[in-house]
Parts: C-alpha cells; sequence; structure tokens
C-alpha cells in the first residue's frame, strides 16, 4: 500500500521530471512551437512562466552585429540636436543595445520601432517637431582581414523622419493595426 | 540479470532522487537571487518607463501585438486596473515597489513562499512587458523566481527557520529541488554548447574575437587578439568543451570541483572581459548553489549523518528488498 506521504513525494518526483520534459521539449524538439490548440497554449503559457522562453544559445550559433542609433530633433526655429540611443549605465545599455537589434534587425520591423522610439522622444521633449531616427550596424572583419588592415566600420542601414501630430505623447502612440503581421 | 539490472538501477534513481539533503544550499540561494534581482530593480528604477511603460521605447500596442497565447504583463493588468483610475505608469511602478518588497520578504526569508509566488508571478509581469529589452540574466532571473516559488527555499538561513516556522533538517524535498536544478544547469549548459559547436564561428575561433571587438562588449582594447588567433581559437574550443562536457563531468565527486571552479572562472572572465556582471553572477548563483555550495567543508557532510543516515541507508535497503520480492513473485 502507499503510504499517502509516498504518494505525496511520487507526486512532487513526477512534477519535477514533467516540468524538465517541458524544458527538454521546448529546447530540442520545439514543442509548443506555433501550433495552435489549447494545449500547445497553455503548454507556452507554462514555458513562459517557468523561464522557458529563450533557449540560452547565448553569442551561439554566431556572434551577431551591435547596432547604433542616433536621433535627431528638430525645433519649431529648425535648430537641431543629437541624442544617442546609449546609457552611461551598462546594466540598462545593455537594455537598450537589445531594443536596438530586436527593431532593426529585420527590415519589416524597422519603421513601427524607430515611430515608436520617435514617439517617446517627442514626448520627453515637448520642443521637438520632427524626429530622425538613424541606424548603423557595425562590421567586424575576421581577424585575418584584420591583420591585413580592415577595421570595423558602421554601416548605415535605417534612416526614418518624423513629424509630431497635433497633441501629446499619446497623439504619437502607435495603433494596432500600423504593427506588422510577423509580431502578432 | 536484468533483475540485477532493474535493482540496481531502482537503488541509483531512488538514492538520486530520495535520499534527504540538506536546504541550505538553497537557503544560499534564495538569498542571492533575491540580492541580485533587488540590485537590479536599484539600477533600472530610474529607466523603468522607457523600459517598460506604454509610451517607453517599446510601446505595449507592439508588446501586446502577439495574440496567440495568453501572457500576464503590466500592459494586461493595466487595462484591468484602468476603470479604477489606475494609469500605466502608476502600474510600472506598482509592480516594480511590489516586486522590490516582496524581494526583501523572499531575502529575509519571512513568510517565504508567500513572498516567493508574488515576486515570481510580478516577474511575469515584467518579462512580458519588457520583452524586446530583456537579455540572458533575466531568463535565468526568471527561471530561479520560478524554482524559489515551489522550491523549500525558506528552510535555511530565514527568519521562518529562526521562529521555527520551518525545519532545516535535511529533507526530500530540498533533495529533489537540488536535482531540478542540477539537472536544468546540465540541459543549459549541453544545449549552449551543442549551439556553439554548430556555428562555424565558434570552431574557428572568430565568436570570441567578434564578441570581444563588439562596441556593446569592448571593456579592454582586444584588438591584438588577431594577431594572436590560437589564443582565441583555443578559448572558444575551451567554452565548447567545458560546456559540452558540464553535464556529464559534474556529476562524478573526483572531477565536480574542478567543473565547478572552470565554469565559475569561465563567467568571472565574461563579467570581466565582457562587462556582462549581472548574467555572471547569475549563473555563478546557480552553479554555486546547486553543485558548489556542497563541496565547502562544513557541507559536506551537512546532507545526512549520524544516526539520520544509517536510518536512511535501512530503509532503502528495505525498499530494496520489498521490490525484489515483488519481482520474484512476479517473475
Amino acid at each position: 500500500m502507499t503510504t499517502p506521504t509516498r504518494l505525496k513525494k511520487i507526486i512532487q518526483l513526477s512534477l519535477v521530471l514533467l516540468h524538465l520534459l517541458t524544458v527538454v521539449a521546448f529546447l530540442w524538439a520545439g514543442i509548443p512551437g506555433d501550433s495552435s490548440g489549447r494545449l500547445s497554449e497553455a503548454l507556452r503559457t507554462y514555458n513562459n512562466l517557468s523561464g522557458s522562453f529563450r533557449d540560452y544559445t547565448y553569442f551561439a550559433p554566431a556572434v551577431g552585429d551591435n547596432y547604433k542609433v542616433a536621433f535627431i530633433l528638430e525645433d519649431a526655429r529648425g535648430q537641431s540636436r543629437l541624442i544617442n540611443f546609449i546609457s552611461d549605465n551598462r546594466e540598462v545599455d545593455f537594455r537598450y543595445q537589445c531594443i536596438m537589434t530586436v527593431g532593426m534587425r529585420r527590415e519589416t520591423l524597422r519603421d513601427v520601432f524607430s515611430q515608436s522610439w520617435a514617439a517617446l522622444l517627442f514626448g520627453s521633449n515637448p520642443d521637438a517637431q520632427k524626429v530622425t531616427v538613424m541606424a548603423r550596424r557595425v562590421h567586424v572583419p575576421s581577424m585575418a582581414d584584420y591583420r591585413r588592415g580592415q577595421r570595423p566600420s558602421w554601416v548605415t542601414v535605417y534612416a526614418g523622419e518624423f513629424a509630431r501630430r497635433a497633441g501629446g505623447a499619446g497623439e504619437n502612440s502607435l495603433t494596432f493595426d500600423q504593427v506588422p503581421d510577423e509580431l502578432r | 540479470m536484468i533483475r540485477l539490472a532493474f535493482t540496481r538501477l531502482y537503488d541509483f534513481l531512488y538514492n538520486f532522487f530520495a535520499a534527504p539533503a540538506s536546504p541550505r544550499p538553497l537557503g544560499f540561494f534564495r538569498i542571492s537571487v533575491s540580492l541580485l534581482a533587488l540590485a537590479q530593480v536599484f539600477q533600472l528604477w530610474p529607466y523603468l518607463l522607457q523600459l517598460y511603460g506604454n509610451f517607453g521605447f517599446v510601446q505595449w500596442v507592439i508588446i501586446e501585438a502577439d495574440a496567440k497565447t495568453w501572457y500576464p504583463s503590466i500592459g494586461k493588468l493595466c487595462l484591468a486596473l484602468q476603470p479604477y483610475g489606475v494609469s500605466s505608469a502608476m502600474s510600472v511602478y506598482g509592480v516594480f515597489t511590489l516586486y522590490a518588497l516582496g524581494l526583501v520578504g523572499l531575502l529575509l526569508g519571512w513568510h517565504t513562499r508567500l513572498c516567493a509566488v508574488p515576486v515570481w508571478l510580478l516577474h511575469s509581469l515584467t518579462v512580458n512587458s519588457g520583452f524586446t529589452s530583456l537579455y540572458g540574466v533575466d531568463t535565468m532571473l526568471h527561471i530561479c523566481l520560478f524554482y524559489c516559488a515551489w522550491m523549500p527555499v525558506g528552510d535555511a538561513f530565514s527568519l521562518d527557520a529562526l521562529r521555527g516556522r520551518k525545519s532545516s533538517a535535511p529533507s526530500f524535498l530540498a533533495n529533489l529541488s537540488l536535482r531540478a536544478l542540477q539537472i536544468h544547469l546540465c540541459l543549459i549548459y549541453l544545449n549552449t554548447g551543442l549551439a556553439k559547436i554548430r556555428g562555424e564561428q565558434w570552431r574557428g575561433g572568430e565568436a570570441i574575437w567578434r564578441a570581444m571587438m563588439q562596441p556593446q562588449f569592448s571593456v579592454f582594447d582586444m584588438s591584438w587578439l588577431a594577431q594572436a588567433s590560437w589564443l582565441a581559437l583555443l578559448m572558444c574550443w575551451s567554452v565548447i568543451i567545458v560546456e559540452l562536457g558540464y553535464a556529464l563531468l559534474i556529476w562524478p565527486a573526483k572531477t565536480r570541483p574542478l567543473l565547478v571552479t572552470t565554469v565559475i572562472t569561465l563567467h568571472l572572465g565574461i563579467g570581466l572581459f565582457m562587462g556582462l556582471w549581472m548574467f555572471s553572477l547569475m549563473m555563478i548563483i546557480m552553479n554555486f548553489s546547486a553543485f558548489g555550495f556542497n563541496l565547502l567543508p562544513r557541507q559536506r557532510h551537512s546532507t545526512m549523518h549520524g544516526q539520520q543516515r544509517l536510518a536512511w541507508l535501512r530503509h532503502s535497503r528495505l525498499q530494496a528488498a520489498r521490490l525484489r520480492g515483488c519481482l520474484k513473485s512476479h517473475l
């Protein structure tokens, strides 16, 4: 006969094994992926809550390129100033870099992310009438090319100009129909 | 023959998963994870609206665009609280204030479970609202907070234990929790090791060079590495070997101290040369809690000692004998 304590242990062990199984399924079988259905949705939500939403393959299989974004703000008198999308706080800067990479890596997403950044700048700079978003990607040469004299260089990947709409920051917010399908 | 193999396997699995273990490594895990999470909140506090707010760098309309799955987020919470006059900024600050307060409770081990579950859920909200700004430390922190929510992390080094609400005696659940953390770490390193060995940059030694030369991770001028490409190649393969070997070599008692030291050194290197200190500390905490803590001289025999160990072995043998009896009657 199984005592209640033993049954409790068996249940606890089963839950742990099941949890680890969801991690394995997520990492190596791509389960649940994008499939639809209640079970897949439940599994996706469980993975999200348990931390299995990224596959831990940092810097692998390849190290991606960095992006650098800068904003040119222009006021009603035509005077402009430059704001770099950087932070002195390294922890915050890593996060800025992640946002820049997500926003600029795919061409189809660049406009919507730039618009979102421009809206924030309009909100925090009431005098700005126009915001130009400029994005560049660094190209790091291979070690052999570096020895031959090549140096890291920046390639412009995006430039977009945004004008203020009437009203405050909220007026410059995006609407759902402006978001590309691939984000939905 | 089959019967013997089955019995041995049963004994091994029973000992592996069910032998009572000290909750002290979990107490250390709770304290260090809470401290790191609090340090993170402290650093991010002035930037919360930029990173998580409705009109931050990534507006909620983008974050919330994925309609496939229901994920809890600050945006959804704000939508629910809007009828009561709660603004988006108030929602962001409210979530982070409660999260920080919960972390203080978790750190002290004061009503640990009561603090751990809300902290984990609140972190879920922040993760889903700042999805585009997340990096490794957030993923690992979320895994740790998820584990804190159900593991007996408050059984040691806590106010709960001090007040007698929890027992610091070795327990089945403490062992099971440590095993879960240990196996999860093995999966993490195995997966990243496999991904690296598939990458041409890693096999050819370029990955370390490229990572060090990215402005984002540049702490020292590492351009001299181009003149010593053999060193970059050696570093890349060392990382691959350590990560792939981790899942195997971390278990034997003879190789465990070496592996723990190597992995901690690897993460210290990442912190020092790439500036990823929070991520490195997170990984060191996970490794030390799972495998390193019990290597400390005073902890070696704390898992089970004296009478407890004897009683456990007797019980174990009794179970095995019972199983053998069962098998005999069936075969």
